[in-house]
């Protein structure tokens, strides 16, 4: 009777297998327009508002810096959001960051990193230190996996979630998108260097940015981001991003030597150069958690 | 410790410490091409005002087909890097109440070895690394924990993985566990391939992870050992199975087969999850079966996502009969336990979690997570198992499986918070976090709790930081939140310039109506000498 029971049940169990692989074939669907490999739903759209890519296209600057309106520095803003991603293409590149902390010393860290701005995808594998080699986080869309070598365990967070339990953000992890997050409260005009850059103030219009303010310093001619302060609520000035280096890729520019000064530490600085930069297609296989459990240890 | 014996012990120690000190010829942390570091000053007409144009224009075609170097960043290979920091100085114990002749009164010239790390890469594709963590005196090892693994790679993914570990902690200095004989353990011995790049397989022994739990993981049916209470994201150790996976965009299918561990080649458990990602939300649907029902079957159900502010988490389990097997005491021998299982009705298991957190830019945070979860198969009133001869009945029965006398509670509940403040600015500036984490099992009564203070005193404390917890279990002897009866182990630990290590801790064991029963002391201060 106790054997007769175990085998029901164990037809059960494999019926329930059944259903499971059924269920996830079924799921599978047919493959996205454009090929690619394997199926299922098409990832998360680039979850921008309606018009946001082609009310910027045609728009006429005015071509005197002093003339600028809030609206034309919002559009400026948002030419520069644009123009940070690959809209047509994927995108990948070697990202290099040394800190210098005065009381912790130098500390490298090398990540890979692959784009498809078009889905909102983002995966960045840790290269070095080779103690953390393999590390690595996957964010579609409002998505997020994290991926722990050690336990071999997936962590599925939101963009809400902080970082590793540190201050940063998984929502940091998205592309530029000031001209949405932002509104401008103040321009004016100066010089950065060699260039001539038009400057707004711009205040956060919701609480899921790091820094409520924010003065940006965009290069009139090419319109691009050279430096960006960063405020705290009491306009205590948190940390300095400047963006000494670009490179052009058709419409896109890429800021490929980032140096960031810390605000309330003067000695605390680090800088992110890219290489290794490239606009070749990424295999659809990358953006997906069996890619970032397989290449790392 | 022979008194004879610590020159010679001080001189190998001596001697350890110069040759890790050699070491760092070797070491290549911390170093980066000027190019890639940032100025040591901001100077922005340095920055903006050089005589080359800023931007470098690429070919779309150029980009679109090759890959392009920026800068002059090529990796050698053969490749040795060191980590971690070593150290010497004094360790001591001293029982002042209730000391047993067993119990160490003494103190020791000690070396102590924190993370420290090897790698070795002779080329891309292989990699060889080994960290340890030591504190030995000079008549012996008080502990040690050895980690291993080779990483060697075909291609990027057809690989050969294998990794183990040696653990001795009897005293638990350096884990939550107690190790009390030396430890070997094969953690992980398996091949990876794939077909197409479609399907992929992971063939070996292996560690595998299932749930969105944080303290509780029903669903984990496939794991070999328990979640550690006081270290719950640690790794755990898992079965030897065949692996399949088949991504399908973020969607994601599995099958895990177990073959034969006993002999009995019709004996081997199967496992299949769908995990299904909707509007932010990722479902799993999965089943799970095993031949001779060792383990019963089931169906789970598992989810995470956001609803407003708040990320929740959830694993839901129906299984027909239930894994464990239980006790209870003879109704016909009083005094007797007698052990049972229940195979031929359902059961459910279920779990909750939801996680909050808030980071303000004037340096405020406060996070809060809470997990409860409701074990049907679980007994109502678990102290039962706290009587040894109950155990014993247990570990003596026929289907004994390790689980039977772990999470067996029926009812739990789990949480952590944590509240952090920043002030002051340049070298004295200050974080302040106080948190504490606590679980308890409603079924026996038991509970555990760890309150901490944290003061960090330069960037990520690096001047200073100072740490106050007090690790407290409360419960009867054998229950599961205090298995060595109520205790609480006050401890302060003191780090200054990462160099001066400062460790004192209290365990203070108390009777049934909290009386102090015995008080320990264990004491560190170490010169981290060596750092990479």
């Amino acid at each position: 009777m106790v054997n007769m029971e175990r085998r029901m049940t164990s037809k059960m169990s494999l019926v329930l297998f059944g259903l499971v692989l059924i269920f996830s074939a079924k799921a599978q669907g047919a493959p996205p327009a454009g090929g690619g490999q394997g199926g299922g739903a098409p990832m998360g759209g680039i979850g921008l508002p309606p018009g946001f890519l082609e009310q910027n296209k045609d728009y006429q600057f005015p071509d005197d810096i002093t003339k600028y309106s809030a609206t034309d520095f919002l559009m400026l803003v948002r030419r520069t959001d644009i123009r940070s991603s690959f809209y047509d293409s994927d995108m990948t590149a070697t990202i290099t960051t040394v800190s210098v902390s005065p009381d912790k010393g130098t500390f490298v860290r090398k990540e890979q990193i692959f784009r498809r701005d078009k889905d909102d995808a983002f995966l960045m594998l840790t290269l070095e230190p080779e103690s953390r080699k393999g590390q690595g986080m996957l964010r579609v869309d409002n998505n997020m996996w994290r991926y722990d070598p050690t336990s071999r365990k997936f962590t599925h967070t939101t963009l809400k979630d902080t970082y590793e339990n540190s201050t940063v953000r998984n929502n940091d992890f998205r592309r530029w998108q000031r001209s949405i997050d932002y509104s401008v409260e103040k321009i004016t005009t100066g010089t950065l260097g060699n260039y001539t850059v038009i400057i707004g103030e711009l205040k956060a219009n919701n609480d899921e940015v790091p820094f409520p303010y924010i003065r940006m310093y965009i290069e009139k001619d090419r319109k691009i981001v050279l430096k960006v302060e960063e405020y705290s609520l009491s306009m205590k000035l948190l940390r300095t991003a400047y963006y000494t280096q670009y490179v052009q890729i058709g419409n896109s520019f890429v800021p490929t030597v980032q140096i960031f000064q810390d605000g309330l530490i003067p000695e605390k600085r680090s800088q992110v150069t890219y290489t290794d930069i490239s606009t070749k297609p990424v295999p659809d296989y990358y953006f997906t958690k069996e890619y970032l459990e397989r290449v790392s240890q | 410790m022979k008194a004879r014996n610590r020159p010679v012990s001080i001189a190998l120690a001596a001697a350890a410490l110069l040759v890790l000190s050699a070491g760092g010829l070797w070491a290549q942390t911390g170093t980066a091409p000027a190019s890639q570091t940032p100025p040591a000053a901001i100077d922005e007409n340095a920055l903006f005002g050089g005589p080359k144009d800023i931007v470098t224009v690429i070919d779309p075609n150029v980009a679109a087909t090759s890959v392009v170097q920026l800068v002059e960043d090529t990796k050698t290979y053969p490749v040795f890097l060191i980590s971690g920091t070593a150290g010497a100085g004094l360790f001591g114990n001293y029982t002042p109440v209730g000391a047993a002749p067993k119990d160490p009164q003494k103190l020791y010239g000690a070396v102590n070895l924190s993370g420290l790390e090897f790698d070795y890469l002779p080329t891309k594709s292989l990699h060889f690394s080994v960290s340890t963590d030591l504190l030995a005196v000079p008549s012996e090892i008080l502990s040690a924990s050895v980690g291993a693994y080779a990483d060697l790679r075909a291609s990027e993914l057809v690989r050969l993985y294998a990794a183990g570990s040696f653990d001795y902690d009897p005293n638990a200095y350096l884990s939550t566990k107690t190790y009390a004989t030396p430890t070997f353990s094969l953690d992980e011995l398996f091949v990876d391939t794939e077909l197409g790049k479609k399907v992929f397989f992971r063939l070996g022994k292996q560690r595998i992870s299932w749930g969105v739990g944080y303290w509780y993981k029903p669903s984990d049916v496939l794991s070999l050992s328990a979640i550690d209470p006081d270290n719950p994201t640690a790794a755990r150790e898992g079965p030897f199975a065949f692996k399949i996976d088949m991504p399908m965009k973020l969607n994601h299918a599995m099958l895990y087969v177990v073959p034969p561990i006993n002999g009995d080649a019709g004996s081997f458990s199967a496992a299949s999850k769908y995990d299904l990602v909707v509007n932010g939300w990722e479902l799993s649907f999965a089943g799970f079966g095993r031949t001779d029902m060792l383990a019963r079957p089931r169906g789970i159900f598992t989810f995470t996502g956001a609803i407003g502010a708040f990320d929740v988490y959830g694993e839901n389990v129906i299984l027909y009969g239930s894994d464990r097997t239980y006790v209870q005491e003879s109704s016909t021998a009083p005094g007797t336990y007698e052990t049972y299982r229940v195979e031929n009705i359902p059961f459910v298991q279920s779990t909750l979690g939801i996680k909050y957190s808030l980071s303000k830019s004037n340096g405020l945070s406060f996070s809060a997570h809470v997990q409860g979860y409701y074990n049907g198969t679980g007994y109502a009133d678990s102290s039962i198992l706290q009587n040894s001869l109950a155990r014993k009945a247990v570990q003596g029965s026929a289907t004994y499986q390790s689980t039977d006398l772990t999470q067996a509670g029926m009812w739990y509940l789990a949480g952590s918070t944590s509240i952090s403040g920043r002030f002051g600015e340049g070298r004295n500036l200050t974080v302040v976090t106080a948190s504490a984490y606590a679980l308890t099992n409603f079924s026996d009564r038991s509970v555990r709790f760890n309150p901490q203070l944290s003061v960090q005193v330069g960037d990520q404390g690096g001047r200073a930081t100072l740490t106050l917890s007090d690790l407290t279990a409360i419960g009867a002897l054998n229950s599961e939140y205090a298995p060595n009866g109520n205790k609480t182990t006050p401890a302060l630990t003191l780090t200054v310039f990462d160099k001066l290590s400062l460790q004192a801790s209290v365990p203070i064991t108390l009777n049934t109506d909290f009386s102090v029963k015995k008080v320990q002391t264990a004491f560190s201060v170490f010169w981290n000498a060596v750092s990479y």
